[in-house]
C-alpha cells in the first residue's frame, strides 16, 4: 500500500462565470461617469453662456449710459450754456457796444459748435437715433437766430441806421429755447430708458447668478445621492459579507447588487469563496485519505504483531512437550539405553531448550508494541536497580561490578525499560573478557531531545564492522560455543528504544575495550503511545 | 515424641492435554504421596466436584489444579462456578496453564484463584514448580476440612 502525499499544493486558477457580469438595466460606474461628467460640461458651458450674456448685456447697457446718454445729456447741456452764452453777448453787445462783450458770444460760438459736433457724434451712433433731428432742430433754430437776429444786430452795432428787430430776434430765441428743452426732454427719456436697460440687466445677471448656484446645489446633491446609492451601498454590503467570509463563514454566498463594476468584483469574491470552499474540501479529503492510509498501516501493524505473538505462544506447546518428555526419557532412561542412546537423546534435549528460548525471545520481541497502557513517568534509577537485582545471579558468577550513575525520569514502559537494561547489563556479563572482571557502567546526560543513556562494559567489544548488523535480530557476532544467548538482546533492546521514540547505536569511539551502547530517551510526551 | 503425620491430600487435576496429564502423574508419582484424580474437560470437572454421575463415589478434592483452556466447559467457567458454590468454594484452586498473558492472570485472580502459575517449559522446572505447590499447600498453609457435605 503507498501513501500518496500532496507535497505542493497550489490553487487552481479561479474559474468565473461564462456569462457576462452586466445586469439589465444597471449602468456601469463608467458609463455614469462619463454621462455624469458630460451633463455637468453641457451644464458648465450653458452656465458660462448665460452668464456670458448676462454679463455682457449689463455691459453694454451700461457702456449706452455711461458713454452716450450721460455725455449727450452734458453736450445738451452745454450746447444750451453755449447758445445763452451767445444770446448774453449779442445782448450786451448790442446794448455796450464793446467788443469785450461779444467774447461769451464767440466763445458759445465755439462751444455750441462743439457740443453740436459731439451730439451728432453720439446721435449718429445706434440707439440714440432720434436726437439726430433734435439736434438737427436746435441747430437750425440756432442758426436762424443767428442768421437773422444775431449776426445782423452785432452788424448794426456801431452803424447807424440799421435797424434790427428785437422782438424778432427774441421769437427766434425762444424756438432755440423750445428745441432746447425737446432736446433735453428726449435725453432724459432716453437717460430714464437706458438706466431701465442697466437695471433689467443687473437683474438678469443676478437670476442668471442664482440659477448657477441653485442649479451646482442640486448637481452636487445629484452626485452625492448618486455616489451613495450607485457606489457607497453596494460596496460597504459588499465589505460587510466579505468580511463574514473571512470571519469563517465560508458556507454563505456573496452577491453584490449595484452597477457592473461592483457586480463583478462581487463575482470574483464569490468566485474566490467557492474556491477556497473547494480547495477546503481537497484538503479535507486528503486528510481523510491520509487518516485513512494511517489506520490501515496500524491494523496491518497490530496484525503483524498478534500474529507474531500467536505464532510464538503457540509454538510453545508443542515445544514442552518434546522438551519434557525428552527430558522424562532422560531421567527414566537414562542408564537402561547404550550412550548412543544417551547422546541422541542429549541432543534432542538440548535443541528443544534452544527453540524454546528462541521462542521465548521472539515472544518478547513481539511483545515489545503490544502494550496498550500508555506511557507514564519512569524513574530510570528504578529500573536500573531493578534490572541489577535481576541479574544478581550473572552478576555474581562472573565477580562483576555494577556503576549506576544519576540517572533521569523519563516518560515510558516500566516493564519495557527494565527489560532494556537487562539485555543492555547483562551483555556486559556475558561477554566478559576471560580473566578480566568484568565493570558495567551506566551513565545518563542532557541532551536536545531529552536524556542519552550509556551502557559501558569493558568486555570482549564488538567489532567496527558488525556496526549495526549487531541490532538485527539473531545477528551474533560470536560462534554459540563461546558466548551463549540467541543473538535477540541488542535486537530487543533496539526494538524498545524505537518503541520508546529514541535511538540506539553503538558508540563507534569507545575509551578502551569493550562496548557502549548509547541510547536516547525523548522527554517531548507523545500525544499518546504508538 | 510421635513421628510428624505425612499428610495425604486428594488432588483433582483438571486438563486435556494427555502429555501434560503424564507429566504430571509422573511427578506425583515419583516424588509425592498424594492421591491424584484426573478428569479431561471441565464438564467432568464440575460432575467430579458435585458427585454426579459418574463419579458419585469420588472423594472430596483437597487441592484442585485447573488447566484454562479445556472443552466443554472453559476453566476460568470451572473456576467461576466453583467459586460461587457455597460448599466447593473453600477448595484452594491453582490455576495452571501455559498461558503467561496478564488479563489470564488478572481474571484468574478477579474469579478468586488461589494460585496462578504458569507451566514452566522445561521438565525439571515443572517438577520444581509440582513439589513447591505440593510443599507449600500440604505443609506450610492449613487446608480446611471442609463444610460437612
Amino acid at each position: 500500500m503507498t501513501i500518496t502525499e500532496r507535497t505542493d499544493v497550489r490553487p487552481r486558477a479561479l474559474q468565473r462565470s461564462a456569462v457576462p457580469a452586466r445586469r439589465s438595466g444597471r449602468w456601469r460606474l463608467r458609463r455614469w461617469f462619463a454621462v455624469g461628467g458630460t451633463v455637468t460640461a453641457l451644464l458648465l458651458a450653458l452656465a458660462i453662456l448665460m452668464g456670458g450674456l448676462a454679463l455682457d448685456r449689463l455691459t453694454q447697457a451700461r457702456g449706452a449710459l455711461l458713454d452716450r446718454v450721460a455725455p449727450a445729456q452734458e453736450a445738451g447741456q452745454a450746447l444750451s450754456v453755449a447758445l445763452l452764452n451767445q444770446e448774453t453777448g449779442v445782448r450786451g453787445y448790442d446794448l455796450s457796444a464793446r467788443p469785450e462783450f461779444l467774447d461769451p458770444y464767440r466763445g458759445g460760438l465755439a462751444d455750441e459748435q462743439e457740443a453740436l459736433r459731439t451730439l451728432n457724434g453720439l446721435a449718429s451712433t445706434s440707439g440714440l437715433g432720434m436726437l439726430v433731428d433734435d439736434v438737427d432742430r436746435v441747430a437750425r433754430a440756432a442758426q436762424a437766430w443767428r442768421s437773422e437776429y444775431a449776426q445782423p444786430a452785432i452788424d448794426a452795432v456801431g452803424s447807424t441806421g440799421a435797424v434790427v428787430d428785437p422782438v424778432r430776434g427774441r421769437q427766434l430765441f425762444v424756438e432755440v429755447r423750445a428745441a432746447l428743452a425737446v432736446l433735453a426732454g428726449d435725453l432724459r427719456t432716453e437717460q430714464r430708458a437706458a438706466r431701465g436697460r442697466v437695471d433689467d440687466a443687473a437683474a438678469a445677471l443676478l437670476g442668471v447668478g442664482v440659477a448657477i448656484a441653485v442649479g451646482l446645489a442640486a448637481l452636487l446633491a445629484l452626485a452625492a445621492i448618486g455616489l451613495r446609492r450607485g457606489v457607497l451601498r453596494p460596496v460597504s454590503r459588499l465589505a460587510g459579507e466579505v468580511r463574514e467570509v473571512v470571519s469563517g463563514e465560508v458556507t454563505r454566498p456573496v452577491q453584490a447588487e449595484g452597477p457592473g463594476e461592483i457586480t463583478e468584483l462581487g463575482e470574483d469574491v464569490e468566485a474566490m469563496r467557492l474556491h477556497i470552499l473547494r480547495e477546503l474540501a481537497r484538503a479535507q479529503e486528503v486528510n481523510r485519505r491520509l487518516d485513512e492510509q494511517t489506520r490501515e498501516l496500524e491494523r496491518s501493524n497490530r496484525d503483524l504483531e498478534q500474529f507474531a505473538y500467536l505464532a510464538s505462544h503457540d509454538l510453545q506447546e508443542p515445544l514442552r512437550k518434546v522438551s519434557s518428555f525428552c527430558q522424562l526419557l532422560q531421567r527414566r532412561y537414562g542408564g537402561q539405553l547404550d550412550e548412543r542412546a544417551d547422546q541422541y537423546i542429549e541432543f534432542a534435549v538440548d535443541g528443544a531448550s534452544r527453540m524454546q528460548r528462541l521462542i521465548n525471545d521472539l515472544l518478547a520481541f513481539s511483545r515489545v508494541g503490544r502494550s496498550t497502557a500508555g506511557f507514564v513517568p519512569v524513574e530510570l534509577a528504578a529500573v536500573a536497580g531493578a534490572a541489577a537485582a535481576q541479574l544478581e545471579a550473572a552478576r555474581a558468577e562472573v565477580d562483576g561490578e555494577l556503576v549506576i550513575g544519576a540517572l533521569p525520569t523519563v516518560p515510558g514502559d516500566p516493564a519495557l525499560l527494565r527489560q532494556l537494561f537487562v539485555n543492555l547489563v547483562g551483555n556486559g556479563w556475558k561477554f566478559h573478557r576471560a580473566g578480566v572482571a568484568p565493570v558495567v557502567e551506566v551513565t545518563a546526560a542532557a541532551v536536545d531531545e531529552g536524556w542519552e543513556v550509556a551502557v559501558t562494559d569493558n568486555g570482549i567489544g564488538i567489532e567496527p564492522e558488525y556496526g549495526d548488523k549487531v541490532f538485527v535480530i539473531f545477528q551474533r557476532p560470536h560462534g554459540r560455543e563461546v558466548y551463549p544467548g540467541t543473538g535477540i538482546g541488542l535486537a530487543l533492546a533496539k526494538k524498545i528504544v524505537e518503541f520508546h521514540r529514541g535511538r540506539i547505536w553503538l558508540d563507534p569511539a569507545p575509551g578502551g575495550p569493550g562496548t557502549t551502547v548509547r541510547f536516547t530517551l525523548p522527554t517531548a510526551t507523545p500525544e499518546e503511545a504508538p | 515424641m510421635t513421628a510428624p503425620e505425612v499428610r495425604t491430600i486428594n488432588v483433582l487435576l483438571v486438563e486435556d492435554d494427555p502429555g501434560d496429564v503424564l507429566m504430571t502423574r509422573e511427578a506425583f508419582d515419583e516424588y509425592l504421596h498424594n492421591h491424584l484424580d484426573v478428569v479431561t474437560d471441565g464438564a467432568d470437572a464440575l460432575a467430579y466436584l458435585r458427585r454426579q454421575e459418574p463419579y458419585v463415589d469420588a472423594p472430596r478434592p483437597d487441592l484442585i489444579l485447573l488447566d484454562l483452556n479445556l472443552p466443554r466447559r472453559d476453566g476460568r467457567e470451572v473456576l467461576s462456578e466453583v467459586k460461587d458454590d457455597p460448599a466447593l468454594r473453600h477448595i484452594p484452586v491453582i490455576v495452571l496453564t501455559t498461558s503467561q498473558a496478564e488479563e489470564d492472570v488478572l481474571r484468574s485472580y478477579q474469579l478468586h484463584a488461589n494460585a496462578y502459575v504458569t507451566k514452566p517449559v522445561d521438565f525439571e522446572g515443572f517438577i520444581e514448580a509440582i513439589k513447591q505447590i505440593d510443599h507449600f499447600f500440604v505443609s506450610v498453609v492449613q487446608l480446611p476440612s471442609g463444610p460437612t457435605a
